[in-house]
């Protein structure tokens, strides 16, 4: 974690003096530079559940030891950095955003047995940067974490910032420290923004219904960190930030498998969780045809080797769970009637599972005999 | 006299990991928020909450060399769940069009339900009976007696009138057939010009129940020589006792009761969306006509069946209900 306002003094500052970030990296997604007050306030309300902080501070009143960190904008005029929810809960609470109101802030207001003063502890610094390199502990790592695009576009804004100077490995490693994780995690993050920014600097492939809010990041880095599918596209690995080969007509595909929608809204992909069918998929050239020709994930993940390695999974998953039961039979002393039959039941579906796998070796064997 | 409350449990998360189903659990806290709207945030709050993890999370599982660490890996399953989710809301949004008393912008869904819109009053009465895990106990059989009644109108329009002949079989219908479930049966074979094949001794004593039917429907075809057109229909609210209940009015759940000259058709009315986000089904169906969701709102919207039929104080109450998540 990186060291801020250790050393400086907590001053307090009036709410009126205090404004929110508009480079916060929690919206960028939303907006394309500067981003207005008021939707700042709206998203805050509506997306990131501030209500929940104001019903915190209207019962505890206002911690204290957690000051805002702000930086200096002009005379007398401050940019919190660090603690924009914080400062949309003081506001709200104090009735100084009227417009954005909604029932749930309505009753919040009525019902707080404490209303925050109109002074609140602050640390100054001179400049944004100079607070920026303490978000990540907070945001990505720590209690309130922003989603992967914010988190993305973070880590590269530190990486320009604070490490341009160093080798990858060494702004991998610096970054990672910073945010107490790994360089592999902020390596793929910084692969998937990389394949992010082409597809949208490219208007996503022209594909239809496909932008900017219809791409899920965290989705396309889930994807990404498989690393056939990153092959697949042209990068070298799932940490090819560089992305020198990446492949449009790839990247297209893939963009249009996961996020084109048809006119009822559905996608090849489907849900998130068959990103293990797709990468079964790419790995296979005829099973890639196959989802080319129909547009059907899981008629193209039948000509892929996916379905033997899901066989051997579920196997194997169903081997241990059986060991399981036999070492917790040497400790019950009791079973019943229906224990025995699930028992019988498992017997017969073992046996017949017995039996359809050696018809099937036999009639394999006999083909190659004749 | 205190009114026993609608919902329970809405802080819990759903148990089972079908999207469809996490997406009806939103559509349930937009409705009844005193904001009339949910997002993203509010979810991140409760999953941080909620012990109660989905039971069986099928997740996309790493090689070792690329796992992300235990924090990371947390935040991308909530990505991965409310992209799932906003998929299937947006397909919704597309699917229903008019009659889908929601709307989503900007990762916010909004409730727009209009106690006048007949569809609207549908789209609940469905959305509810598809999350009897959040409804009071004590609330259960006007839910699901409610289901019966919509399947019950659509099956009227499928097999419209004069023509075709449609009764309720189950156990809460007075104008249906009555008595014990041998009763029920006999009256049915007559009416279907054939013979029962059970023999009474075959039921448990005073047995009134449908045995795995809610509605008959038939074709006299202007005689009394059998070899009709028939079909049974089975309504049910329970999405993981659904593998085995669109089978139980499936003929060979009947052969043993009734002689029937030709195999009758086999539907089963279910409240949810039981679609995947690929557009497959999200069950394995098996010899079953389903009448899904998006099928009975597809029905209703074709049929144009009068709003004065969907009429359950239950669904008014919800669309009332304002809670506040914070209060």
């Amino acid at each position: 974690m990186p060291t801020t306002g250790h050393q400086k003094e907590i001053e307090h500052l009036l709410l009126n003096q205090l404004h929110f970030d508009p480079k916060n990296p929690r919206f960028s997604r939303y907006f394309a530079n500067e981003q207005p007050e008021t939707d700042i306030i709206e998203r805050m309300i509506k997306n990131e559940n501030v209500q929940e902080l104001m019903g915190s501070i209207g019962e505890q009143g206002y911690f204290a030891g957690e000051p805002l960190l702000v930086a200096k904008d002009g005379k007398s005029r401050y940019i919190v950095v660090e603690g924009n929810r914080r400062l949309a809960a003081l506001k709200l609470l104090r009735g100084e955003l009227i417009k954005a109101e909604l029932p749930s802030i309505a009753q919040l207001r009525q019902t707080a047995k404490n209303i925050p003063a109109q002074d609140v502890p602050c640390i100054v610094f001179e400049k944004r940067n100079e607070i920026l390199r303490y978000l990540g502990y907070r945001h990505i790592t720590g209690a309130k974490r922003w989603d992967s695009l914010s988190k993305a576009r973070y880590l590269e804004e530190l990486r320009n910032t604070f490490f341009a100077d160093l080798s990858l490995t060494e702004q991998l490693k610096s970054i990672a420290q910073e945010i107490g994780s790994r360089p592999p995690y902020v390596a793929q993050m910084l692969t998937g923004l990389t394949v992010f920014e082409h597809a949208r600097q490219n208007k996503f492939y022209g594909l239809r219904r496909v932008g900017e809010d219809d791409v899920d990041f965290g989705v396309l880095t889930t994807a990404l960190a498989r690393p056939v599918i990153a092959e697949y596209i042209g990068l070298e690995n799932p940490r090819d930030i560089a992305a020198e080969h990446l492949n449009s007509d790839k990247a297209k595909q893939l963009f249009s498998w996961m996020f084109a929608e048809d006119e009822q809204g559905y996608t090849i992909l489907g849900d998130s969780r068959n990103i293990s069918k797709l990468a079964a998929v790419v790995a296979n050239p005829s099973a890639v045809t196959t989802l080319k020709e129909t547009g059907d994930l899981d008629t193209a993940f039948l000509f892929s080797d996916g379905q033997i390695a899901a066989f051997a999974k579920v196997l194997n998953v169903a081997d241990k769970k059986l060991r399981e039961v036999f070492k917790l039979t040497s400790d019950i002393s009791e079973f019943t009637d229906e224990h025995l039959q699930q028992i019988d039941n498992i017997v017969n579906l073992s046996e017949d599972i017995q039996s359809r796998i050696r018809k099937t070796i036999k009639r394999r064997k006999d083909a190659l005999d004749d | 006299m205190t009114r026993i409350p609608l919902f329970q449990n809405l802080d819990t998360l759903p148990r089972l990991n079908h999207t469809h189903q996490w997406a009806d659990y939103i559509e349930l806290l937009a409705l009844t928020s005193v904001d009339q709207l949910y997002s993203r945030g509010y979810l991140q709050e409760t999953e941080g909450e909620n012990e109660d993890v989905a039971r069986d999370m099928e997740d996309v599982d790493f090689d070792e060399e690329n796992i992300l660490s235990t924090n990371d890996e947390g935040d991308e399953k909530l990505s991965r769940r409310w992209a799932d989710i906003k998929t299937c809301l947006h397909s919704r949004q597309l699917r229903f069009r008019d009659a889908w008393p929601f709307e989503l912008k900007d990762d916010v869904i909004y409730t727009k339900a209009n106690s006048d819109n007949g569809l609207h009053r549908l789209y609940v009465a469905l959305l509810l009976a598809s999350s009897l895990r959040y409804i009071t106990k004590k609330r259960h059989q006007a839910i699901t007696t409610s289901l019966e009644t919509i399947g019950y109108r659509v099956f009227c329009q499928l097999m419209p009138a004069p023509s075709w002949i449609v009764k309720p079989f189950g156990a809460h219908h007075a104008d249906g057939y009555q008595g014990t479930l041998f009763n029920k049966i006999t009256q049915l074979a007559i009416d279907l010009n054939t013979r029962c094949a059970a023999e009474q001794d075959d039921f448990k004593q005073g047995d009134s129940g449908d045995g795995g039917l809610d509605l008959v429907a038939y074709h006299p075809m202007g005689d009394k020589l059998g070899h009709i057109p028939i079909a049974f229909a089975q309504c049910g609210c329970s999405l993981q006792d659904l593998e085995h209940k669109q089978l139980e009015a499936h003929p060979a759940n009947w052969r043993n009761k009734i002689h029937l000259q030709h195999p009758h058709a086999n539907y089963y009315f279910s409240p949810h969306d039981l679609r995947q986000n690929s557009g497959r089904w999200d069950e394995r169906l098996g010899e079953v006509i389903m009448v899904d969701r998006t099928r009975i709102i597809y029905l209703a919207k074709n049929y144009t069946l009068p709003a004065e039929q969907v009429d359950w104080s239950h669904v008014d109450e919800a669309m009332n209900t304002r809670r506040s998540l914070y209060a």
